[in-house]
């Protein structure tokens, strides 16, 4: 049974495959690494894989992080003369970023394929002038379509083709960082949880489906019951040209969301303990609901408070998503010395707002 | 074998636009009666029949719609102008020159305020002529459906809405040999977001849901290319905008398609919400499968459907249903 | 006045902490039980527990604002809106930010200075900020965080006829006839909900809905109005003076059937004037409310309000009364016939 072993695992999970509703490798690797780390492991209909956590002494708390496992990806729609597949989006795919992209076609085996458009010769100087829509890309698989018709079906999911690359220092580039990212946090949180006493059971909820609308986050709030919630997923970092108040800095440690869809009184605990503890962090505020899991556990049930971390990463939604593996241990630091600043009084007194 | 011209002209003449679904419900009760001995209607309008089996191997639930979409009027106007909103996907430019039905009967016809030639038009400019003092301020209307049948294709204008209700009525007569308790959810607005089916089953599981509705099928040119048709089968469903089957289920549906020699083809639907979709993410989760029936244009003024698909589709179920 | 201090106070979606602090001490005389949840909405319990049938009434706390993101160098503040703000109608306007109230204004290019193409387009936010008088981002940061909101300095005032304007009526008349409703007793198990989030997404009301699992719901809301200068009756939606608009469908909710028949008899018997609200666009809490748990019977009574969303919102005081009355003769007609019957079909109009 292989367990967590920081970076190297981290890059492993980068060569997964798992777009929505098809997250069964990436479902089955981090539940093998739970089990391994002593965790509970449970996996609901939808496919997502609830790992408990048993603090101790008695009126526990229950806290649920979760950390989608998902990532963008394509669907094969039709197959056409001469075996070219036709395709449509899994979550929000950028079509730019796909022409002359590697995928695999997940048939009946795994496939290699490049995506293919109309030569730049053969398109008029409008169109040229013009993004590639999606319907005009397709995959080409180098088969005869006869072949091609044995081993996919539409329906079949597609995911781009991409080794995770390692930049500079603890940087690394690829695939669905997206929110592997949040993944490894978990880990890295779960190596200093052991470290500590707590006084709450977590729930790390591995969901699905988040890039097509927060489903899998809706069913584990909804099946876990938590008194508080928080999700870890990515944010912007900045990068040439992109900046302002919806970015951070990439290695500057997590981003610290408030707003709305946080509860005030979790994300000022958060910014104490990262005070109090030495980690760096980042504010990130928001307007409205965030586009994170925690945009539908807090309105699980009765209401749950909730609190929202991010990851900075450059280029979301590509094939060369790039993180700082210093940001991720640092989220994990973050997220354990938070749990365990977690009791019972405290998680009492979020539901009032009326404190003379 | 099924007598399809006839229960499908039978839904398909019911009247039935989103949270006014009354003809419909009526012709679905009526219909389930015979078959399948009761059902209830639930406050939001939804109907649920149940048939239990004795160490049943399981609970199935199977989904289809009642609704269709239509139009509310919000203004009337002196001589018979009546200023209308969509209840549920309609587009405005496909119901210029359109006859409309009224649920009391009455008869308009869709017209635009001016010539509408190169520009968009929405609701805005639209409006239905009806003789004056026929319709009053939230009457609701449904494209006329105008049923017909030639051989084995049939030609109506809610066939996208209506040929799931039509198979799963049929399937609830023969349901003999069956080893799963089986829930049947002919589900109200279906077509506005699939808002209220999920309320009939709420705090209920199951072992395995079918949401059965209908798919765009094998446009001849262009840019609507596809490769699914009429006639070839059953389509089952990979995706649609609210849902993303599981692999297991696929596998198990196409394993009962293959097992029997029912043609089946895959397909996806991006564009529409279903309510197996929402029972999937709703509570604590359910898992959900889908099939969806061939129809030539699934939005418009008309469509057509093979008759050949309906019978294909209640053996899937069936053999479904015995795996 | 109520409804003066309420359409005066601060209260940002997702920072409602001042209406809802006016409404508590208002209703806590006169209530069994005063609770807020994990979101800030605010419950108020009042009537008889035993009896009848139970009843939320809903009406939302919160309000659309902006938000400090960015604290220049200058000392001006970047800000984003918070729920649905025309951003059209910013510029040139008076502001209150953060819990102390800072006074501040939202500048932009002169005039002067905008080159002639400029001067066709709206402004967006990008190009707007706030400027509270700071010399420098030092002196801002003394009185201003980021993430501190900000709300349209517009006084409540009687005008005109029978009018007042203010910002906020959207929907702070629906809590002042809450509030004013709270007051009277009634032989009826009743939950005042004051929702919080609903200019963001509906977002506060179904998590109230699950917990008050009532056995019918009322949402009071304002509403659109569009009855003015260059407008068409077929496309004014409601018009003032007429009375509560009842909602028959928008573009989350096919009302519901019964809950109207029991609005319009409710109106008719005590000669209280009332209209449709006849459109399809636009939305309020019944949206989320009505597809809680087994689904819960809704309806939808909203005061016209003019200028909706802007810092400037009009509404007829006698619209205002006449759904105070309405809500009252609801509630009067639920005690004398409890038995909710709940048909899925049926005629709704009278």
């Amino acid at each position: 049974m292989s367990r967590w072993r920081g970076f190297e695992s981290f890059l492993e999970l980068l060569t997964l495959d798992g777009p929505s509703g098809h997250e069964h490798r990436t479902a089955e690797r981090l539940g093998e690494w739970f089990r391994a780390e002593g965790l509970e492991v449970e996996t609901d209909p939808l496919g997502n894989v609830l790992a408990r956590y048993r603090g101790e002494g008695g009126g526990r708390p229950v806290v649920l992080v979760a950390v989608h496992m998902d990532e963008i990806g394509l669907m094969v729609r039709d197959i056409e003369p001469g075996g070219f597949l036709r395709v449509v989006p899994i979550g929000g795919v950028d079509p730019r970023t796909l022409v002359s992209a590697e995928v695999t076609v997940h048939g009946r085996r795994d496939l290699p394929g490049v995506v293919g458009a109309k030569p730049p010769h053969l398109s008029t100087p409008e169109e040229r002038k013009k993004a590639v829509p999606l319907d005009d890309l397709f995959v080409d698989l180098g088969m005869a379509e006869e072949a091609v018709r044995r081993e996919v079906r539409p329906g079949d999911a597609v995911t781009v083709r991409r080794q995770p690359v390692r930049l500079l220092g603890e940087v690394a580039a690829g695939k669905s960082v997206d929110n592997r990212a949040s993944a490894a946090a978990v880990f890295e949180c779960l190596q200093i949880l052991r470290t500590r006493r707590i006084a709450a059971d977590v729930v790390f909820a591995a969901t699905v489906q988040e890039e097509v609308g927060v489903r899998g986050a809706a069913v584990a709030a909804y099946r876990v019951r938590p008194d508080v919630g928080a999700a870890v997923d990515v944010c912007h970092a900045r990068s040439p040209g992109i900046s302002g108040d919806r970015t951070v800095q990439m290695g500057g440690g997590p981003a610290v969301q408030f707003g709305p869809n946080i509860h005030p009184a979790l994300f000022r605990k958060l910014a104490e303990i990262a005070r109090a503890a030495g980690v760096s962090w980042q504010l990130l505020v928001g307007q409205g609901a965030t586009g994170t899991d925690a945009r539908i556990i807090q309105l699980t049930r009765e209401g749950i408070p909730t609190a929202a971390l991010g990851i900075p990463i450059r280029y979301m939604h590509t094939s060369v998503e790039t993180v700082d593996y210093r940001d991720i241990r640092e989220t994990g630091r973050l997220l354990a010395e938070w749990i365990a600043a977690l009791d019972r009084p405290f998680v009492e007194g979020l539901t009032c707002f009326l404190n003379d | 074998m099924t007598d399809w011209n006839r229960l499908t002209g039978g839904a398909s003449a019911a009247f039935g636009p989103a949270g006014f679904e009354t003809g419909i419900r009526r012709w679905v009760t009526d219909s389930l009666a015979s078959r399948i001995g009761g059902c209830d209607v639930d406050r939001n309008g939804n109907v649920i029949a149940r048939r239990s089996t004795p160490g049943a191997k399981g609970r199935v639930l199977l989904v289809a719609g009642l609704d269709e979409p239509g139009l509310m009027v919000t203004h009337v106007e002196e001589n018979g102008v009546a200023r209308v909103a969509p209840i549920g996907p309609l587009n405005a430019k496909h119901l210029v020159g359109v006859r409309v039905r009224f649920e009391g009967g009455a008869i308009g016809v869709v017209d635009a305020e001016h010539d509408i030639d190169g520009g968009a038009v929405d609701f805005a400019h639209l409006f239905v002529a009806v003789p004056a003092g026929t319709v009053r301020v939230g009457d609701t209307a449904v494209v006329d459906p105008q049923f017909e049948s030639a051989g084995q294709i049939l030609y109506a204008a809610n066939l996208p809405w209506r040929a799931g209700a039509a198979v799963l009525v049929a399937l609830a007569g023969e349901l003999a040999g069956c080893p799963y308790d089986v829930t049947f959810l002919f589900s109200a607005q279906r077509s506005v977001g699939a808002r209220a089916g999920r309320l009939a089953v709420f705090g209920e599981t199951f072992d395995r849901v079918l949401d059965i509705g209908t798919v765009a099928a094998a446009p001849a040119a262009g840019k609507r290319k596809g490769s699914v048709r009429p006639g070839g089968g059953p389509v089952i469903r990979a995706l649609d905008h609210s849902l993303i089957v599981r692999p297991e289920i696929k596998d198990w549906l196409i394993g009962a398609a293959r097992s029997r020699g029912i043609p089946y083809q895959m397909g996806v639907k991006p564009d529409e919400t279903s309510d197996g979709g929402i029972l999937a993410m709703t509570e604590g989760g359910l898992p959900v499968g889908g099939i969806d029936i061939p129809v030539y244009r699934t939005c418009g003024p008309m469509s057509y459907l093979h008759t050949s698909d309906l019978e294909q589709t209640l053996l899937l179920l069936k053999a479904a249903l015995e795996e | 006045m109520l409804l003066k201090r309420l359409s005066e106070a601060a209260g940002p979606s997702g920072f409602e902490d001042e209406v809802r602090r006016i409404l508590y001490e208002e209703l806590r005389p006169h209530a069994r039980r005063v609770y807020t949840d994990a979101l800030g909405n605010l419950f108020v319990e009042t009537g008889n527990p035993g009896r009848g049938p139970r009843v939320m009434l809903a009406a939302h706390l919160d309000e659309v604002a902006l938000m400090v993101v960015q604290i220049d160098d200058a000392g001006t503040l970047r800000f984003r809106p918070v729920g649905g703000v025309d951003e059209r109608v910013l510029v040139s306007k008076a502001v209150f930010v953060g819990p102390n109230r800072i006074p501040g204004v939202i500048g932009s290019k002169a005039v002067h200075l905008q080159k002639p193409e400029e001067r066709g387009k709206p402004f967006s936010v990008e190009d707007l900020y706030i400027d509270i008088g700071a010399s420098g981002r030092e002196q801002a940061e003394r009185h201003v965080s980021v993430g501190d909101t900000a709300v349209f300095a517009t006084a409540f005032e009687r005008f005109g006829d029978g009018k007042a304007k203010g910002k906020a009526f959207d929907d702070r008349v629906g809590c002042a006839a809450l509030a004013e409703t709270a007051k009277k007793s009634f032989d009826l198990p009743l939950v005042f909900a004051f929702t919080v989030q609903e200019e963001i997404g509906l977002r506060g009301a179904g998590p109230a809905a699950y917990r008050v699992d009532p056995d019918l719901a009322l949402v009071v809301e304002g509403t659109l109005c569009f009855d003015v200068a260059g407008a068409e009756e077929k496309d004014a939606v409601t018009v003032q003076g007429r009375g509560p608009a009842l909602s028959i469908l928008d573009r989350m909710t096919i009302a519901d059937r019964a809950v109207l028949r029991r609005l319009v008899r409710a109106a008719e018997k005590n000669g209280i004037p009332y209209q449709w609200r006849r459109s399809g666009a636009g939305a309020n809490d019944a949206g989320a409310i009505h597809l809680v748990r087994r689904g819960i019977a809704t309806g939808a009574v909203s005061v016209p309000v003019r200028y909706i969303h802007s810092p400037v919102q009009v509404v007829d005081l006698a619209d205002y009364h006449h759904t105070v009355r309405l809500l009252e003769a609801f509630l009067r007609d639920l005690e004398e016939d409890p038995q909710l019957d709940f048909p899925a079909e049926g005629e709704w109009t009278s």
